[in-house]
This record gives structure tokens, sequence and C-alpha cells, in this order.
């Protein structure tokens, strides 16, 4: 069991030294078509060749066996230290070796991929080992442990769904009824009486309402559960320990098992109107990790902060009411005028909107350039979400 | 096994701090006292009242060794096992605990009120850390300890608070733990019910188990307890072999509490403790019996 645990975290290391690596080049992309001083750039300019990904995994292995022989030899470093270290030589490796043999890469492009990767080193690799819960343990402490808790989680949330569906008779289809009606009305709505019409006039105005209606559900269900998540445990939280994290992640769980359901209703509306799967859809299991990501930083903060302010649950009903509005989801994102187009920028929703849409409606590869920001303010959200729940979730038992 | 020298259990001066309005949780309150420190920047905040519910404990258990923790009311022994189990942390202090360990705190805490016993069986062994696989062999054993029978099958919202705790309880000395926890609740179900119970925590310490025991009942801690430990208003007053505690202990009683009633004998208030009245299930007929009613999530 030990071994196996051992196992899953190597490779955890190396798909965080190699996401790095991955991110910096996106962030080095993008800079450079933003920026484009010295040489121009051609009409065949490639920004990230395939080979390039296979250098950085390359990199990452051998820096991972050079600090190796160099503990082994007698180097005394700390793991983050290690981490650190490793993620430097990975970057300068990569970068030679792109210099050497990708000769069709711009070299002010690699320039910015090193600094900006010298830069995200630390971040994931010292600052999270400096951080401690409240009980004085790092962050790897507290992962490892919830890792330990994995079977309660998958028990718990299979009888909790079980026990949910098995409930009603009607069960799964209370939930398929639902959107069906909301959006049979909201479409009728729309388009017989308010008359807007969406703009692209070959796409029914139901299959582009559900495309974000769907998400936007799984976003409101769970960050509405998540933030009373802790507090209607009280009973349990008192009497045994177990990482309380697993209380919010049951409650995505089942969020995302509702929303399923609620997926398939939308593919019965779309093909009575025409508008069938696609194998685009491919691009969905990334679309919602992200989302998830982010959910998942939002309910740990709000969780643990409802556990000490009370009123937090009616205010984020409140906010989520605004926020249906404010989000183009009953209509598209090119109908707010240019002067408040700002809102959009700072909604990391948008964005996830949009690819859904592309997805499902327009049967498109999704703009990657834009799901950036959504995606690094998932991971940042996640982790202080993470950080500020770790260290109020001594409070829980005292407070509740 | 560890050897029996070695602590299996060890506090090292533990003491738990509650501030006195921590439970002033609403943004009014917030606002309140923001508006409050505006406005009258001379009126200080009130300082907090601290309140210790433990103070400076150490005690250290060897494996194998059953110890009693007794006290009255408020006296802190709640807050000690919460530290123990790591529900929550000692404000100061150092609190370690090797091995697997299993609550009889709460029996039932966890429980999905709608799945069948046996599903809750799984439950509630997970949320102590014990993996389906390493139970799978105990199942037979634990429902025909708990005595349920057919009713294995049914939802536990159907189950009288007897069959409830029974089932707990079954549980958690089936978990195969090095240490066992527990709260005040050697009073499940009816008497023989209780025999048995008491039976099996026997067997468990004669086969090595290590045990903490807070109880109320006299006769059981004479009866379980190697040692005894007395907390009085969070902190230590002594340690040291049962018998002698417990006279100690009884003789404090008797002063403080029971003297004095007896020179003012106008009212006809009773010594013992008035405090399971409430929650004393329907077929328990005893009076000092308290049968733990775990909160349903």
């Amino acid at each position: 069991m030990i071994k196996s645990q051992i196992r899953v975290y190597t490779l955890l290391s190396f798909l965080k030294m190699l996401s790095v690596l991955v991110g910096a080049m996106l962030v080095a992309v993008q800079t450079r078509l933003k920026y484009t001083y010295g040489k121009p750039l051609g009409e065949d300019y490639q920004a990230h060749p395939i080979g390039l990904y296979l250098v950085m995994a390359l990199s990452v292995v051998v820096a991972n066996f050079i600090i190796l022989i160099l503990v082994r030899v007698g180097l005394k470093l700390t793991v983050a230290l290690r981490q650190l270290l490793i993620l430097w030589l990975a970057t300068a490796t990569t970068t030679g070796l792109a210099w050497l043999f990708i000769p069709a890469l711009s070299q002010l492009q690699l320039a910015y991929f090193a600094g900006a990767a010298v830069l995200f080193a630390p971040c994931v690799t010292v600052i999270p080992a400096l951080w401690k819960g409240s009980d004085g343990q790092p962050i790897s402490f507290h992962l490892a442990k919830l890792w330990s808790y994995r079977v309660l989680l998958l028990i718990w949330l299979r009888y909790n769904i079980l026990a949910r569906y098995s409930q009603a008779t009607l069960g799964i289809l209370w939930i398929i009824l639902l959107p069906l009606a909301t959006s049979g009305v909201l479409a009728f709505v729309f388009s017989e009486f308010l008359r807007i019409g969406v703009t692209t006039s070959d796409v029914p105005f139901v299959t582009f309402f559900l495309a974000a209606l769907v998400p936007w559900t799984l976003f409101q269900q769970s960050i509405t559960k998540g933030s009373t998540s802790i507090f209607n445990q009280i009973g349990l939280i008192i009497q045994v320990y177990f990482p309380r994290e697993i209380l919010v992640l049951i409650t995505l769980g089942e969020a995302l098992v509702d929303v399923f359901f609620m997926f398939l209703a939308m593919l019965l509306i779309n093909a009575i109107s025409g508008v069938w799967p696609n194998w685009f859809y491919l691009y969905l299991p990334l679309l919602i990790l992200i989302q998830a990501v982010f959910m998942l930083g939002l309910m740990l903060f709000l969780g643990s902060l409802s556990v000490l302010v009370r009123d937090i649950p009616q205010l984020v009903g409140v906010v989520m009411q605004l926020l249906f509005y404010m989000s183009p989801i009953l209509y598209p994102a090119s109908f707010i005028p240019e002067r408040y187009r700002f809102i959009l920028a700072i909604n990391p929703l948008v964005p996830l909107f949009q690819a859904y849409r592309d997805v499902i409606v327009y049967a498109k590869t999704p703009d990657f350039s834009t799901l950036y920001f959504p995606l690094v303010v998932s991971i940042i959200v996640l982790f202080m979400g993470y950080v500020y729940f770790k260290s109020k979730e001594d409070g829980f038992a005292d407070r509740l | 096994m560890t050897s029996p020298i070695e602590p299996i259990i060890v506090a090292e001066h533990v003491s738990k701090r509650y501030a006195q309005n921590e439970s002033r949780t609403s943004l009014r309150h917030e606002f309140n006292d923001i508006a409050k420190r505006f406005l009258k920047q001379s009126i200080a905040r009130k300082p907090v009242e601290p309140f210790w519910a433990l103070r400076d404990v150490s005690f250290t258990v060897p494996a194998g060794q059953t110890v009693g923790i007794v006290g009255r009311n408020g006296s802190g022994k709640s807050t000690l096992f919460r530290t123990l189990c790591g529900i929550t942390h000692p404000t100061e202090g150092y609190v370690s605990v090797r091995g697997r360990f299993s609550t009889l705190i709460a029996l039932g805490a966890g429980f999905n009120q709608e799945r069948s016993g046996r599903e809750n069986i799984y439950l509630s062994a997970a949320i102590q850390g014990v993996p389906p696989r390493e139970i799978e062999h105990a199942i037979h054993d634990i429902i025909e300890f708990a005595e349920l029978g057919q009713f294995i099958d049914l939802p536990v919202k159907r189950y009288s608070s007897g069959m409830y705790a029974r089932l707990g309880f079954s549980i958690a000395v089936h978990l195969k733990p090095d240490i066992l926890f527990v709260d005040e609740i050697l009073a499940v179900g009816d008497a023989a019910f209780q025999d048995k119970c008491i039976e099996r925590i026997l067997e468990m310490k004669a086969s090595g188990l290590t045990m903490l025991i807070v109880t109320h009942q006299t006769a059981q801690v004479m009866r379980l307890c190697d040692r005894a430990i007395w907390l009085h208003k969070g902190r230590m007053m002594m340690d040291g072999d049962t018998k002698t505690v417990m006279e100690k202990y009884h003789q404090m009683i008797y002063e403080t509490e029971i003297l004095p009633t007896l020179n003012t004998p106008s009212e006809a208030t009773p010594a013992t403790t008035p405090e399971s009245t409430a929650e004393a299930g329907p077929e328990i007929q005893s009076a000092p019996v308290r049968l733990s009613t775990p909160d349903a999530p």
C-alpha cells in the first residue's frame, strides 16, 4: 500500500513539473505573439511543435536523475528545494535542447519561456512547502491523509447518490424534467415574445441556451450546496475525525452526477431540434475539469467561511442570481456593448461558457488562448481555497 | 505489537482554550462591532474572557493498559477525548496516539439513514479509516453480535434507537483497533446486551487492547480499569491506581456536594446529577442509565 502511494506521488510530482514547463511555454507563446520584437514571425511560424513537449518530458526525467544522483552522493536538501532544483535544471535542459534541435522556434520565445519557468518554479515547490496547516503539518501531509481516505469518499458518495435517487419514485425523471421545462419556457418566451433571436440564426435558440445553462447549473448547484456542506454535518464533525475536505468533495461529486442527467436531457432536446452529438465532445472532459477545479476552490473557501459567518449561504444565493444575468447564458457575448466588455474579461466563467458553446453548438475546437485565463484563475483559487480551508479546519469542531 | 512498556498514548502539557465569544458568527455582529469601534473609539473592545477546558494535562499510557477518566460534568473529559482523537487540536502542548483507534463516543455517527444496516457497516468502518476489504470477513460477526438478524438489510431509519446503538457498538469493537476510546456508552440496549458489551470489552482487554474509558459509573471503573485519572475543571487532580483515585474522588464529592446539602436540609436536591433525564430512551427502565442518541445528520 505504501509502495503504491509512493508511485502515485512520484507520478504526480512528475506531472506537476511537466505542467509548469507547459504553462511557461503557453505564456511564452502568448507573449511572443503579442510583442513581436526582433525577427518578424513568418507565415509558417510554429508556436509550439509537438517535439517540444517530448523534449520537456525528457528534460524532467533527466533532471530528476541528476538530482537523485547528487542526493545519493550526499547533497542534503529538503523535498521542496530538491524539486525546485529539478525544475530549474529541467528548464535549462529544455531551453538548451530546443535551441539546438528545434530551429523553427523563435529564440525570443525560448527566452520568455525560461524566464517564466524560472519564476513559476518556486510557486509550485517552495511556497506550498512553506505553508503549514493549523496543526503545523505541510500541505503534502494533508494530501497524503486525504488519499488514505479515498475509500471513504467513494463509499459515501455512492450511498448518498443511491439514497437520493431511490427515495422518489420518479427520481431521475425529476432531474431531467426541470431543465426540460425551464429551457422550454425560456426558449418560447425569448423567441416568440421578446424576439431577440440569436444573431447566428442557423442554430435553434434552445440549443444555444442549453449549452451554457447546463454548465451554469453545475456551477450554481456546487457553489450553493458547497457553502453549506460543512455546517450541515455538525453532528459528525464534532464526533469523528476524518479529513473534512471529503464533505466538500462529496458535494461536488453529487452535483456532477446530477448535472450528468441534465446533460443527457440536453442531448435529447438537441436531437429533437436537429443538433447531434459530435466528435468535439471529446474536449468536454477538459472543460469540465477546469470548471471543477475552479468550483472546488470556491467551495472550500465558502464552505469554511460559512462556519465562521453564517450569512454566507444567503449571500451566495443572491450573488448567483445576479451572476446568471451578468453572464452570457441567455444571450451571446457579442450582445454586450463595447464599454461593458470588461465585465466579461474579469469573469472566468465566460470563456468557459464560450468554449462549451463552441463544442456543443458549433462543433469546433474551443479557442485555447482564451481558456488560459480560466485555467490559471482556477488553479490559484483552488490553492488559496484549500489553504484557507486547512487553516480554519481546526476551528470547525470548536465553532459549530 | 508494540512492547508494553513503550507508551502508546502521550499527552504533554495539553491545554485547550475556548474563547467565550466564538459563538457570535453572524455578519450583524461583525458590523455592530465595526460600527461601535468607529463611533466610540474611546470605548475599548471588551476583553475576551478565555475559558480553559483543559489546563496543562500530561500523562502517558503504555500499550495494553485500561485507563478510566473520571470527573464532574464540565471537567474537560470529553475535550480530552476529542483532542486525543484528532477532532480538535490542543491550544498548547502535544498529543501523540500511535496505532489504529476506534471510538465508542458516538454510536452510529455518519450512518446514512436511507441505506441498509449492512451498507452502513462499510460506511461507518470507512469513516474510522478501515477500508471495506479489511472488514469483509467480520461482517457476519458484526451482525450476529448486534443481534439484528434479518433486519440488517432494512434501512437504518427504520431501526429502534436500541438497534441503532447496538449496530454502532458492534462495528466499533470489530474494527480490530489498537486503542479504544469509550465515552459513557457502556449502557447500550437492555441489561443482557450491556453484559455482553462488558464481556466483549474484557475479552479485548485480555488480548492486549489499550483503552480509555470515561464514565460516571464507579462500578464500571472499578471493574474495567487498571488506573484512573481524575480531572477537575480542566486540571489533572490525580493519576494513580483505580482504588486510591476513586476513593479520593468520592471523598471530594462528598465534602463539596453532599455535606452542604446535609447541613441545610431545606431542599431535597438529589446529589446525583440529573443530566440524563431527557435522553433516556423508551426501553430503558433503570434511572442512571444513559443512552447516547447519535445526532442524525
